[in-house]
């Protein structure tokens, strides 16, 4: 048994014959030992007709064939190749844009971070090391940096025979590189 | 709607927490031991022979003038901070590394090159782990002996 407030949410829809056969059947029974519901169902059926009258009465000034033609020729009208690309990418990704965005990012960093973690030598690879201090006890050194291969190489060497203590020959001469 | 609202929630949270967990498991992580890595190598002119074991120093070796390249030994040891590690050389030298710390994913050591008793060098270097630095100059065999020092944390 449907109370007046169910009846008058439900009238809308019964006037719309959007309920279903239980539900309608039980409207109507109750409208007809309900005053009250009933004059709300007539007020809402003289709304409609009121709507209705005045939709009819403007709706006569518009001239829907040229809106319709304008709306079927942008139907019609093909899309670009790039837009159509990009509508397929949009609706796989459209609902989710910022969590994708935010997830490749994630997994980005995270093959940074184990790349660094696990792999040393991948990290390295890049790197100098570097000679803080250096002191070869008064003997011929020589230190050597190359950038291509990122190597650091220390060389002790003997002095060429020849060279005395007050040559100003460059030392690498007799150096291995 | 409100499912999907609590996803966009959901999937960086997810995917951003495995990150934050290996970083707190790298915060958590001091390194006790150092991984000492030491490669002699001969260098001379007497043929072009490489040895195979020296590909991964291939590129390095390039900047020698040398035609051959073969390891003659290889070593390696585990050192506390602050704590000598001594390594026979080939030729009657030695070699002694103490790690002295590590920053920004860097060990510092201490290198010192013995002939005998006699101190033939004295470094101090920082390097990355997985890089190396190459020591040499010490004539042997006819050729020159060239050290590869590299380090890693445990």
């Amino acid at each position: 048994m449907m109370s007046c407030g169910e009846i008058k949410d439900s009238l809308g829809a019964w006037l719309d014959q959007e309920l279903d056969a239980t539900a309608a059947a039980q409207v109507r029974a109750h409208l007809e030992g309900c005053a009250a519901c009933l004059k709300e169902k007539e007020r809402l059926e003289f709304l409609d007709a009121a709507l209705k009258r005045v939709l009819e009465s403007r709706s006569a000034g518009v001239a829907f064939e040229s809106i319709w033609g304008a709306v079927e020729r942008s139907i019609r009208k093909p899309a670009p190749w790039y837009q159509r690309l990009w509508d397929r990418i949009d609706i796989g990704l459209s609902p989710l844009r910022p969590a994708w965005v935010l997830s490749v990012a994630a997994v980005l960093s995270l093959g940074a971070f184990f790349l660094v973690r696990y792999l040393p030598e991948w990290s390295a690879r890049n790197s100098f090391t570097f000679v803080e201090s250096l002191d070869a006890h008064g003997a011929n050194v020589a230190l050597f940096r190359d950038s291509g291969s990122r190597t650091t190489v220390i060389w002790l060497f003997e002095p060429p025979e020849d060279q005395d203590e007050v040559s100003e020959e460059a030392p690498a001469a007799s150096t291995g590189f | 709607m409100r499912f999907l609202k609590k996803r966009l929630l959901l999937v960086p949270a997810f995917s951003l927490a495995p990150w934050f967990f290996g970083a707190w498991l790298d915060a958590g992580e001091v390194a006790q031991q150092v991984e000492l890595r030491i490669g002699s190598i001969l260098a001379s002119n007497q043929s072009t022979d490489f040895d195979p074991r020296l590909a991964k120093l291939k590129n390095q070796l390039k900047v020698f003038k040398y035609q051959s390249y073969k390891l003659i030994k290889e070593d390696h040891q585990q050192a506390g901070w602050n704590a000598d590690a001594n390594f026979e050389i080939p030729g009657g030298r030695s070699l002694v590394v103490a790690p002295q710390g590590r920053q920004n994913d860097q060990l510092s050591l201490k290198v010192r090159l013995l002939e005998g008793e006699k101190p033939l060098l004295d470094t101090t270097v920082r390097l990355k782990e997985g890089s190396n630095l190459l020591l040499g100059g010490p004539p042997h065999e006819g050729g020159v002996l060239i050290l590869s020092i590299s380090a890693s944390a445990k």
